[in-house]
């Protein structure tokens, strides 16, 4: 009655069965043929790539009666009792059931006495990181010296867990997870010698969900081939037994939201349900078609980056070609919140159903650059058009402006650091007075290009190192901003030329700017000017105060030190 | 219940079954959904099917086997639950043991472990070997409805048999069954999340009716001129005694505007609640008249804030308030 699974039936019994860990097979190999067997082992890597099998056939290679050999002949009386478990000499211990130090020591015990028939003693112990700190301690000195008899071999998945001084005495090997290709190659294998027909995409998208564990792969082989019985495996059946989303679904669910039909989209969804369909999974691989989409825009060769056939990315690739430049970014970003959303919500389907919706109303995410692009072209157009440049914004109600009296301007006109302070906040340039003073000139100026990240970045990175005959000379230290500036210098004219209410022209250099920094200082710097006078101010002012004046008469000496604040 | 009793789990059952029928059922299996959607029911059908003397492939349900297992007294079926909070390494070891020997009577034995998240470390590690190899006529089969709190190694031994939420056809097929009106039956629907216990908990407190006087009551408020009905309502509806039933109102919100969305939309065959087409035409005309789609969208958005906010202890009052204040840009037309 009991049926024997995939990967019981097909356990690798040679090293040369064991997929896709030939590094492993290899060294144990030559390790035999040199005679230079360690007398401890330790497997580790994911679930199900071939640990347990590996322990196994390194048990029959050296045990074998033809051996000790690489390659165990599988047909003596040894190597089938290894193979059925039953040897005495081949002891497979549960790590994870006998954890105790006593469980060790019992071990320990039987150790000592040479094997009944074969040539070693293995004890192979599997979930060997389940072994309690004082189980493992109970076992270090036999694992650095055991008898010449006597090969120890660990498997686990977690190698983390086991002691350093553990870790030391043990040939440790490294099983790898499986590349998706190799597996489905095992696969396809397997299939072959049991007779089942199968197409490739079908055995591609097992391998995939696989991950790369080879029982894994096993196991859903399994279950595919429970449902389907002795029909021919295909790509829909194993998505629809597997609860993924089939490919055709997805791109019919992509092509939907391109076109911004919700009804279409909401079917497809519903459908896909219906069949069966895990939404979160669904999500997820509709997120992971949305980063395809993506990478065939962007990757001329994308059957080297994508697990997919070439016919799979070709469709993929007609599709991506029809979405706007950007938009796939926004759908992406919307999508990947809804999803995680719909992971962790009681009603997942109306997270999806809502982020669909969202999806079709979306707009293209445009880059930065191609928005400032946009921006600088339209700026250019209005200062192409003249008088509109000294209009006001048209975010700016016209009727305020005739209300509001103009400002005044500065009440002291030097380049005082009062005079700076007491500035009125800003105004849109055109409501302004022409300026005299350069600090106020350039403040303006560089508030002028607040909006426009870029120049303002590059403005940052400038002094001005002289202002004399209608020409601001600017110093940048920086080649990048100077370039900046230069390509938007026309601009930069325009505006400086409305805040002085006169033409002036802007020249660029690069270098420090030692005069500059006299001629416009850092509104920091003026800020601590300020406080260092009026600290001295003071300061005297408590001199002069009749209690200090009587104290210093007292004692006899100048007070040390004032505190003012 | 026999396996194919079992309603909207289709996918699963036939899963089953064929497997039994081709005798490749796997040893060991992973029962995974949401929960109560039918996962033990179907764990009990499986052992029904394997060891009924009469009926052997689907199960009798009646006979001397059939009996002995669905009142839990079958030497060969032996249906487990966590000792404590978490199954413990005895449990498990117990588990190991028994598997080890062949079955009394019937030609298979099995395990249910139900609620296999709750296996500890050394428990589930202890499971390892045998559900890899238990010896020959054992099965086990694991019941869970959170499949990623297990260990990897355990998820990649045993078969993995999906349950889903139970869809909507399969919810009213169910009310129905119990003899809900059609009204009733989706009502329960939309409340039970796609679990039967929760639906059939919402047919017994028989509060149709008072929880869609309250969802037309707070859509009342959010379409009145002022905010004076918006507070009002809020305190209303959000004071002691009434409060509890906030969730269920929400979630009858939200499926009132996702149905009259998804009527919008054109894709009406997708609505729940048929016996409310009016209110869902009314609301879907608002929305294509006075302003568009996405606000209908924003009001679903809405609402499932607000039930989230009231999950993460948000003040209710507060919380209707701003869900009504943000409703009225769909109810009352304001921007």
């Amino acid at each position: 009655m009991s049926y024997l699974v995939l990967a019981r039936k097909y356990r690798p019994q040679r090293f040369g069965d064991l997929v896709g860990q030939e590094h492993v097979a290899r060294t144990l190999t030559n390790a035999i043929a040199l005679g230079r067997v360690h007398h401890a082992f330790l497997f580790t890597g994911a679930r199900g790539i071939g640990k347990t099998s590996a322990a196994r056939i390194l048990a029959k290679a050296l045990c074998c009666e033809k051996g000790p050999t690489a390659d165990p002949c599988g047909t003596c009386a040894i190597c089938r009792s290894i193979a059925s478990g039953q040897s005495v000499d081949v002891l497979e211990i549960d790590g994870a059931s006998n954890t105790g130090v006593d469980d060790v020591r019992a071990l320990r015990e039987g150790v000592r006495y040479v094997p009944a028939e074969a040539r070693k003693k293995i004890y192979i112990i599997d979930e060997v990181h389940m072994l309690s700190t004082s189980a493992f301690n109970a076992l270090l000195k036999t694992l650095e010296e055991p008898p010449p008899h006597v090969v120890f071999i660990f498997a686990t998945t977690e190698a983390h867990k086991i002691p350093a001084t553990i870790l030391s005495r043990c040939q440790r090997y490294d099983f790898k997870l499986l590349p998706t290709r190799v597996l489905a190659d095992h696969l396809a294998r397997i299939l072959g010698s049991e007779k089942i027909e199968c197409e490739p995409e079908a055995v591609r998208l097992l391998a995939r969900e696989a991950a790369g564990s080879v029982r894994d792969g096993l196991s859903l082989l399994d279950q595919v081939l429970a449902y389907a019985g002795s029909e021919t495996i295909t790509r829909e059946r194993v998505a629809e037994v597997l609860g993924v989303a089939d490919r055709r679904l997805l791109l019919g669910l992509a092509e939907a939201v391109l076109k911004r039909d919700t009804a279409a989209a909401l079917h497809a969804l519903s459908d896909a349900v219906d069949r069966g369909v895990d939404l979160v999974q669904l999500g997820r691989s509709f997120l992971g078609l949305l980063h395809d989409f993506e990478v065939v825009t962007l990757v001329p060769d994308a059957s080297e980056v994508l697990d997919a056939s070439p016919e799979e990315i070709a469709e993929t690739k007609k599709l991506a070609e029809r979405a706007p430049r950007g938009l796939v970014t926004a759908l992406f970003e919307r999508w990947a919140r809804a999803v995680e959303d719909a992971a962790r919500s009681q009603t997942p389907r109306l997270i999806i159903e809502m982020a669909l919706f969202d999806l079709c109303f979306a707009e293209p995410l445009l880059p930065l650059g191609d928005l400032l692009d946009r921006l600088g072209k339209l700026e250019s157009r209005l200062s192409a058009g003249g008088p509109t440049a000294t209009a006001p914004r048209p975010g700016e109600p016209r009727p305020r402006l005739s209300v509001v009296p103009p400002t005044p301007p500065p009440v002291v006109p030097a380049a005082g650091a009062k005079a700076v302070k007491d500035a009125p906040p800003a105004l849109p340039v055109s409501a302004r007075t022409p300026e005299t003073d350069i600090a106020s000139v350039w403040r303006r100026a560089c508030e002028a290009f607040g909006h426009r990240p870029a120049i303002a970045a590059a403005l940052d990175h400038a002094e001005v190192s002289s202002w004399e005959g209608g020409q601001i000379v600017l110093v940048f230290d920086q080649k990048l901003a100077l370039d900046q500036a230069a390509r938007t210098r026309p601009e930069l004219e325009r505006v400086v030329s409305q805040i002085v209410g006169s033409p002036t022209r802007i020249a660029l250099q690069l270098g420090s700017a030692e005069n500059g920094k006299a001629l416009l200082r850092s509104e920091v710097d003026r800020e601590a000017e300020a406080t260092a006078a009026e600290q001295r101010q003071r300061e005297s002012e408590a001199r002069q105060h009749p209690m200090i004046r009587k104290a210093q008469e007292l004692f006899g000496t100048a007070p040390k030190e004032i505190k003012t604040q | 219940m026999l396996l194919r009793d079992i309603a909207g789990q289709e996918h699963a059952v036939a899963m089953l079954l064929r497997a039994v029928d081709s005798g490749r059922l796997a040893h060991a299996c992973l029962f995974e959904g949401p929960e109560s959607v039918g996962k033990r029911s179907a764990a009990l059908g499986l052992a029904l099917a394997l060891c009924c003397t009469e009926a052997p492939g689907s199960g009798c349900g009646a006979c001397d086997a059939c009996r002995r297992i669905l009142c839990g007294r079958h030497p060969d079926v032996l249906a487990l639950t966590p000792a404590t909070s978490q199954y413990l390494v005895e449990q498990a070891r117990e588990v190991v043991a028994l598997a080890a020997t062949r079955p009394h009577e019937a030609p298979v034995r099995m395990f249910i472990l139900d609620s296999a998240d709750c296996l500890n470390p050394s428990a589930a590690n202890c499971l390892l070997k045998t559900l890899e190899e238990p010896f020959p006529g054992n099965h086990l089969v694991l019941v869970t409805a959170a499949p990623d709190r297990l260990l990897p190694t355990i998820r990649s031994r045993t078969q993995r048999i999906r349950f889903l939420p139970l869809g909507p056809a399969a919810l009213v097929r169910i009310a129905e069954r119990h003899g809900a009106s059609p009204a009733q039956a989706q009502t329960a629907a939309a409340l039970s999340g796609g679990q039967a216990a929760r639906l059939l908990q919402a047919l017994a407190s028989d509060a149709e009716s008072s929880l869609w006087a309250v969802v037309g009551n707070l859509r009342k408020a959010a379409a009145a001129k002022g905010m004076g009905p918006i507070f009002d309502a809020a305190a209303e509806f959000a004071d002691k005694e009434s409060r509890q039933d906030l969730p269920e109102v929400l979630a009858l919100l939200a499926r009132l505007y996702r149905d009259a969305l998804v009527n919008a939309a054109g894709a009406g065959d997708l609505a729940l609640l048929r016996d409310r087409a009016e209110d869902l035409e009314a609301i879907a005309e608002r929305a294509r008249k006075d302003c568009d789609l996405a606000t209908l969208r924003n009001a679903v958005r809405e609402v499932v804030q607000a039930s989230h906010a009231l999950l993460s202890n948000v003040n209710p009052v507060t919380a209707l308030e701003k869900m009504m204040m943000d409703l009225r840009t769909l109810e009352a037309g304001v921007a």
